[in-house]
């Protein structure tokens, strides 16, 4: 009866100890999310979709930032997609054992972990100087940086779960390898990239230190991909810091968005994720 | 023991149960027996990557339109044979084969010989069911495409045709375009069975297909695996020993990669002649 008591005792101090940690945890990102509710809804407006980043004092909104925002993003998951998907597949199919494999491998999982300012200095070395001045393209490039190892691994992961059963059955059927990749494999694994190349997505979105050194800002809206291009995270980086009110409100309101986009993503991610066992 | 002597029988047909099987050394069966032989394996050796000698000169041969079992302790390289058959052990690198299998009288271990085309000739059918992530239709279109262009309505037929033949048409005919992975096992396992033969193989080889199964799902694979026979020369390693029994005509015995016995299977079951082929059917160790 004793030794069930000591156990009780040490069962129920363990719990209570780890409901202290995850309510610890919990309350900051609270405490985060709500002041963010709080200033950012307080922020939005219809302004804020239509009109482009003032000057101090007058009114304004961050179309431009959002454009920008999406087009780079969208630029540089267009191109770091296919790209990540490849080298994940010959990573994951193909090396195996290979020397060659096995060093690219472990490169892209400390590219995976480098930080984005230092891919931000790269590529204002390699894009920005010699060209003279910033441009989105430099921008879409640092993202497209940041997004191709997320993907590259997620691909590999994502193949690496396919059973090897699956590999073996296509083949016994005389299936060409290649042909099994195609209709089998990624078939099997599709969800489970998809759901990379969206956190990849949800990744660069909020990324602001590349885009300093690359994409900088503008003030005005601009189609233009080879000049400066106004993006959310650089605007409210700057509004945020700067000492006028309305400034800081259209930083919140920013912010909010970015936010509720990265939410968004993540639950579709989820969703695609189990949508898995359908088909 | 007669184990050196070559047993050649005087009775012309129908082998009764007492004829001794026939020594590992002698892989040849009387040529009394009913089937033309299909597939022969001569002096198999096999190396995994590590260098390990998993078959040591395996001798036997499989009769077309019969079912030869593998049977044999964990790890005596029954499957590693039945991988050699249709060379599946080709998807991994540094392992190797020595000796000739020959199909119909080609050896099928050469260099030039054309995977995919074999493959479509000796099927395979795996422990745990392996349906494409495919609905149940596609899954067996999908090995018929590979060889041959066929039109919707004989597409049609091929497939009900396969899913018959495999026991399973009845049960998925009004769900043929949903996922084949919302199958029961049992079920999964015979939609691979006719994805299987859907690409009219001419060998099958089954490794332990009813292994993961209940016992009512592997009643249904044994009844199948019978009918069968009368079409395919099939192949099957299986750890139940009633299961060899009651699906084989022939059986081979296998222990530390060496085949110790091999004959009809009332043969081995009623009156083995090597005393660790006893051992291990009586449940003496294994």
């Amino acid at each position: 009866m004793n030794a069930y008591a000591g156990r009780r005792f040490r069962n129920n101090l363990m719990m209570g100890l780890s409901i202290l940690a995850s309510v610890v945890g919990l309350f900051f990102l609270l405490a985060i999310l709500i002041t963010l509710l709080y200033k950012g809804f307080a922020a939005i407006t219809p302004q804020m979709f239509t009109a482009s980043t003032p000057p101090p004092g007058q009114d304004g909104g961050l179309i431009n930032a959002i454009f920008g925002s999406v087009v780079m993003t969208v630029a540089a998951v267009v191109v770091a997609t296919p790209i990540g998907i490849l080298a994940g597949t010959y990573l994951a199919e193909y090396s195996r054992g290979h020397w060659l494999g096995e060093v690219a491998k472990f490169i892209n999982d400390i590219l995976l972990s480098a930080p984005s300012i230092i891919i931000g200095l790269f590529v204002y070395t390699i894009l920005v100087v010699p060209f003279g001045h910033f441009s989105a393209w430099s921008g879409a490039a640092a993202l497209g940086l940041i997004a191709l190892p997320v993907i590259n691994r997620t691909t590999q992961d994502m193949l690496g779960l396919v059973p090897n059963a699956l590999r073996e059955a296509a083949a016994a059927l005389g299936t060409p390898r290649w042909k099994t990749m195609l209709t089998v494999i990624y078939r099997a694994a599709r969800s489970g990239i998809l759901t990379g190349v969206l956190l990849a997505i949800a990744r660069v979105t909020g990324e602001t230190a590349p885009l300093l050194f690359t994409a900088l800002n503008n003030q005005f809206f601009s189609w233009d991909m080879s000049q400066p291009m106004a993006n959310l995270p650089v605007v409210i980086f700057q509004f945020a810091t700067s000492p006028y009110d309305d400034w800081q409100r259209l930083a919140w309101g920013g912010a909010l968005l970015i936010t509720v986009a990265i939410l968004i993503l993540n639950v579709v991610a989820r969703w695609v994720a189990g949508a898995r066992s359908s088909l | 023991m007669t184990m050196d002597t070559p047993t050649v029988p005087t009775h012309a047909t129908a082998v009764p149960p007492t004829v001794p099987a026939i020594a590992a050394t002698n892989f040849a069966l009387p040529n009394t027996e009913p089937h033309p032989v299909k597939v022969q394996v001569r002096d198999v050796h096999f190396y995994y990557a590590n260098g390990f000698e998993a078959l040591k000169g395996i001798n036997l041969e499989l009769r077309d339109k019969t079912v030869t079992a593998f049977i044999g302790p964990s790890g005596c390289g029954k499957s590693t044979l039945l991988r050699i058959l249709n060379r599946i052990y080709d998807l991994y690198p540094g392992q190797k084969v020595t000796g000739e299998v020959m199909l119909d009288g080609r050896n099928i271990l050469s260099k030039s010989e054309d995977l995919n085309l074999l493959r479509s000739k000796v099927g395979m059918v795996f422990q745990k069911p392996t349906p494409f992530p495919m609905s149940i239709y596609d899954n067996i279109a999908f090995g018929i495409r590979l060889y041959e262009r066929v039109g919707k309505s004989d597409m049609d037929g091929r497939v009900e045709a396969a899913l018959r033949k495999a026991a399973l048409w009845t049960e998925v005919k009004d769900k043929l375009h949903q996922s084949g992975l919302g199958l029961s096992g049992g079920q999964q396992q015979r939609l691979c069975i006719a994805r299987a033969v859907a690409v009219r193989p001419e060998v099958l080889l089954l490794d332990e297909p009813a292994s993961a199964l209940d016992p009512i799902s592997t009643a249904k694979i044994e009844e199948l695996i019978e009918e069968l026979s009368a079409e395919f020369c099939i192949a099957i390693v299986t750890h139940n020993m009633q299961q060899a029994a009651r699906t084989s005509e022939y059986t081979a015995f296998m222990y530390l990669g060496e085949l110790i016995e091999f004959g009809r299977t009332d043969g081995i079951f009623t009156a083995p002649t090597q005393k660790r082929t006893h051992d291990y059917i009586t449940g003496r160790f294994g």
